[in-house]
C-alpha cells in the first residue's frame, strides 16, 4: 500500500459554519483554553453526578447538563456540521442520560468516556439517517485535513491523553488524518473513499491498519 | 492474540471510530447484544480514543435544548407516555422500551457497560445455568435472587425496593470461584433489580452487595460493610 493520501488537494473552501468553528478551535488551541476547561475537580464530579442522577437527583441531572452541555455540542457540531442536528444530538443524549444513568459503572471506566461516547453514538446515528435520506444533499461539508501538530501537542497536557497522542505520532500524517476526520468529522468509509478518490476497499485497509498499529501501540 | 479477537477489536474499532454506514452500524450493535466480548472491545476503543475530543473547543447549546429536555423529562402534565416524575431505573427501563420502539436506538455505549436491555431479554428468554439467594448480613430482611444466565448475564432482585440510606448507594459485587478479588457489578438501582453482564466462564460464585458512597466505590472494591452476600451454583 504505497499510494499516498493526497491530503494537499483536498483543502477546498469550507462552510460558513465550519469555517467559525474552526477558527474557535485554534483560538482555543493558543490560549490553552482546552485543557484549562477540563479541570481536574469536574471530572472527578462527574462519577458523582452520574450516581446521583441514577437515584433521580434532578439538581445533580441540571448541574450536570450545566458543566458538560458545551462540551458536547461543541462535539455534536464538529461531527454533524448542522446546529439542529447537533441540537438534536445533545438532546437525546441527555434523555439517554437522564433514563441510564444507573449503567455508568465507575469500576468499569471514565465518566467522560461513558458520556461522549453516548453523544457520539446519537449524532453518528443521526447523520448517518440524515445523509440516508438524502444522500445527495451533504450541504456543508468540510475537507480532510491533518490536526495541526500544536493541536495534537495539547492532548498532552492530559495525563491520559498523551499514550494516544504519542502512538498518533507514530502514524503516518496522512493516516492520522483519516482516523480524525472519521472519529471528529464523523465521515464513513464511502464518504472518505470519495472524498480522497481512492477505492473504497483501499479506504477499508489504511482504517484497519491504522486501528491496528493503534492498538498495539496503546497495549504493548 | 487469535485472528478471531483480532478481527473483532478492529470490527469494534470500526464502529467506535464511526467509519460504518447506518446498516453496518446496526449491524454491529445487533451482534455486540450476543457477544460481551465485542462489547468489552468497543468499550476499550470508547476509552482508546475520546482523549481525541479534547481537540474540539466547547460550543454553548442554544438555551432552547435545555428547555426541552426539561419540558419532556419533568413537565408537570407529559404529552405522551413519557414520565415526568423520576421512576426507579428499572421501571424506568421499561418506560425507555416503549420509546425505543417508538424510534430510538439503544446507544451502544450503554451496552458496553454491563446493562443489559430489557429488549434484549426479551429476544432472547433467560436461559438459567446457576442460581442462588443472597441473604441479609445482619437482622431480618427478604432474600434476594440471583440468576446466572448462560449467555453471561446476572440477575438478582429484591421482591422489593431497596432504596440505600441517604448519600449512598448499594454495589453488587461478583467474586467468581477461584478469584481473588471481587469484581463490581455496578450500583444497585433502587428498584432493587440489577442485570449485569458477568462473562461466560462463571458459574460457581459468591455475590455480595455493600454499602458504599453514593455512585460506588471510588476504589473499585468494596469499601463499606457487605449488606447482603450468598453462593450461586451451577444447576449441571
Amino acid at each position: 500500500m504505497s499510494q499516498a493520501m493526497p491530503l494537499a488537494i483536498l483543502w477546498r473552501p469550507i462552510s460558513p459554519l465550519y469555517g467559525e468553528v474552526k477558527e474557535k478551535e485554534e483560538e482555543a488551541i493558543k490560549t490553552g483554553m482546552l485543557t484549562e476547561q477540563q479541570s481536574t475537580a469536574e471530572e472527578e464530579e462527574l462519577p458523582d453526578l452520574l450516581g446521583r442522577i441514577a437515584l433521580g437527583d434532578r439538581d445533580a441531572f441540571r448541574l450536570l447538563y450545566e458543566r458538560q452541555s458545551a462540551r458536547l455540542y461543541g462535539i455534536a457540531l464538529r461531527l454533524t456540521r448542522d446546529a439542529g442536528l447537533a441540537a438534536d444530538a445533545l438532546q437525546e443524549a441527555f434523555f439517554q442520560v437522564w433514563q441510564h444513568a444507573g449503567a455508568f459503572d465507575a469500576a468499569r471506566g471514565r465518566a467522560e468516556t461513558w458520556l461522549i461516547s453516548l453523544l457520539r453514538y446519537r449524532a453518528l446515528d443521526l447523520l448517518r439517517r440524515q445523509r440516508r435520506e438524502d444522500p445527495v444533499a451533504e450541504p456543508q461539508s468540510p475537507d480532510l485535513r491533518d490536526e495541526s501538530p500544536d493541536a495534537i501537542e495539547t492532548l498532552s497536557r492530559q495525563h491520559e491523553a498523551d499514550a494516544l497522542r504519542r502512538c498518533l505520532e507514530t502514524l503516518p500524517a496522512d493516516r492520522r488524518a483519516l482516523l480524525t476526520a472519521a472519529f471528529l468529522d464523523g465521515f464513513s468509509h464511502q464518504e472518505l473513499a470519495q472524498r480522497l478518490k481512492t477505492p473504497l476497499g483501499t479506504i477499508k485497509s489504511w482504517i484497519r491498519r491504522s486501528l491496528a498499529a493503534l492498538k498495539e501501540c496503546l497495549e504493548p | 492474540m487469535s485472528t478471531e479477537d483480532e478481527d473483532r477489536a478492529l470490527r469494534a474499532g470500526e464502529y467506535v471510530l464511526g467509519v460504518l454506514d447506518a446498516a453496518e452500524r446496526a449491524r454491529l450493535e445487533e451482534a455486540a447484544r450476543r457477544d460481551p466480548e465485542l462489547a468489552r472491545a468497543i468499550h476499550a476503543w470508547e476509552e482508546r480514543l475520546t482523549p481525541l475530543t479534547r481537540l474540539v473547543p466547547p460550543s454553548p447549546p442554544p438555551a432552547a435544548v435545555w428547555a426541552r429536555i426539561e419540558a419532556r423529562l419533568f413537565s408537570a402534565a407529559p404529552a405522551s407516555h413519557e414520565t415526568a416524575i423520576p421512576l426507579p431505573l428499572w421501571r424506568r427501563l421499561r418506560r425507555w422500551q416503549a420509546a425505543t420502539a417508538a424510534g430510538f436506538a439503544i446507544a451502544a455505549a450503554l451496552l458496553a457497560w454491563t446493562v443489559i436491555s430489557p429488549l434484549e431479554r426479551q429476544a432472547h428468554p433467560p436461559a438459567p445455568i446457576a442460581l442462588g439467594t443472597l441473604a441479609p448480613s445482619q437482622g431480618q430482611g427478604p432474600l434476594l435472587a440471583a440468576v446466572l444466565e448462560r449467555n453471561g448475564t446476572l440477575l438478582v432482585a429484591s421482591p422489593a425496593p431497596m432504596p440505600p440510606p441517604a448519600g449512598r448507594s448499594y454495589e453488587l459485587w461478583i467474586l467468581p470461584q477461584g478469584a481473588r478479588t471481587p469484581r463490581s457489578l455496578g450500583v444497585m438501582p433502587e428498584s432493587g433489580r440489577r442485570v449485569a453482564e458477568v462473562g461466560t466462564g462463571v458459574r460457581e460464585a459468591q455475590v455480595m452487595i455493600s454499602l458504599e458512597p453514593r455512585g460506588g466505590s471510588p476504589s473499585g472494591l468494596p469499601t463499606g460493610p457487605v449488606v447482603y452476600a450468598g453462593q450461586i451454583s451451577a444447576l449441571e
